[in-house]
């Protein structure tokens, strides 16, 4: 097969995608009407298009709905926007009640001066915090303070705290003798047998 | 399709999936799934395998949308996935093949694939088998490289210019391979290239 022929052939296979140049496609088509066994390739290369064509298969018909119900809840997925509209609305929320607080509560401190009127209202609100902490532990050392007064105030209470706190110290002796004395138990125990076997 | 309305391309599809439209997906499944399981069915002579495996890449590419590069066209990232998944498979039909050393269904024998019958009578039922198992031996026959390319080409529908990025060759040797797997295809399949 000659160099010219064959690059005839090969243009075939390129009209056949629609990959011609337009000069190429017009020499090919000069060569085809003057050239009976170009043609006849021609005509093999569609019909071997076609057969190729007939022998697509039909995709399962529910392909494309498994496809769908199979999709996993891919990693992007949690990372998208969409997916923090909730939580970063909330926030904003948070986040503007706060300030229109804040800004409504530092107005009247330092009027014309929002920003030092908002730190000092931050000030205000540490300060109240570190207060209503420390009221919180007074009155917890105060609410003891009172329970013992109260013991202390009547013999009765008072004698029953002694008896009780007697009889946990007696309690934790037995439990500590106990725990002494089974060891010398198996002793003496193995000791009788050595004096029954002499 | 609306007249007058362009339907959307890949790649839009694609940024309307990623802003959360999980059906623009589906659009592009639809769009893919035959071309994708026809690809598949001719590289590994196996209906169910070709099914299967498609639904893997299509599950692949959802789950790595948001690596997809939009520079790229969409049709050459699929193929490119559902090739290497093909590859993997083969690998392990091999694998199984030497362990157990004796054929595996769709390895050997294409068995399962004539092509859909409908109103045809029994003759024609046995013409169209006979064509369906000589399109894939003639497939076959082919060097691999040529039959990646005829595949591409023909199942996968691909432009040239894609199957020249997905292979990684020049336009050059893709246009002259798919004109020498033709060739091949057209002595091969002579007695069916009639009128």
């Amino acid at each position: 097969m000659n160099t010219h022929h064959e690059r005839q052939l090969e243009w075939l296979s390129h009209e056949l995608d629609g990959a011609l140049a337009p000069r190429e496609r017009e020499q090919l088509k000069a060569s085809l009407a003057q050239d009976g066994d170009l043609c006849e390739q021609r005509r093999e290369l569609h019909q071997l298009d076609k057969l190729l064509a007939s022998s697509h298969l039909q995709v399962e018909a529910d392909f494309q709905s498994r496809v769908m119900r199979s999709l996993p809840a891919a990693g992007w997925e949690s990372r998208h926007p969409l997916s923090w509209r909730w939580a970063v609305a909330i926030l904003l929320l948070l986040g503007g009640s706060s300030a229109a607080l804040v800004g409504t509560g530092s107005a009247h401190a330092v009027p014309g001066q929002a920003i030092f009127g908002a730190l000092g209202a931050v000030v205000d609100l540490f300060v109240a915090g570190a207060l209503a902490g420390a009221g919180l532990l007074s009155a917890s050392w105060k609410g003891i303070g009172l329970a013992m007064g109260d013991i202390f105030a009547k013999p009765a209470s008072f004698v029953g705290l002694a008896l009780f706190v007697v009889l946990l110290n007696l309690l934790f002796l037995s439990l500590l003798r106990g725990g002494r004395r089974a060891p010398r138990g198996a002793v003496a125990r193995s000791g009788g047998r050595r004096h029954d076997d002499g | 399709m609306t007249p007058g309305i362009e339907p959307l391309t890949d790649e839009e599809l694609v940024a309307r999936a990623l802003a959360g439209d999980r059906d623009r997906f589906g659009d592009l499944v639809q769009r893919y799934q035959s071309r994708l399981v026809n690809y598949l069915f001719r590289l590994l002579r196996n209906i169910d395998e070709a099914h299967e495996l498609s639904q893997e890449v299509f599950l692949k590419v959802y789950q790595a949308l948001d690596r997809y590069d939009p520079r790229y066209k969409f049709s050459t990232w699929i193929f490119r996935v559902a090739q290497n998944a093909a590859i993997d498979q083969i690998r392990k039909r091999r694998l199984k093949l030497v362990s157990l050393s004796r054929p595996e269904d769709g390895e050997g024998e294409a068995h399962d694939w004539d092509l859909p019958s409908a109103d045809r009578g029994p003759y024609e039922d046995l013409r169209n088998l006979e064509r369906s198992e000589a399109i894939q031996q003639a497939i076959d026959s082919l060097p691999w490289d040529y039959r990646e390319l005829i595949v591409l080409r023909h199942y996968g529908e691909l432009p040239y210019e894609e199957i020249a990025r997905l292979k990684e060759m020049p336009l050059g040797t893709v246009k002259n391979k798919l004109f020498r797997g033709r060739q091949a295809l057209k002595e091969k399949l002579m007695e069916f290239l009639v009128d």
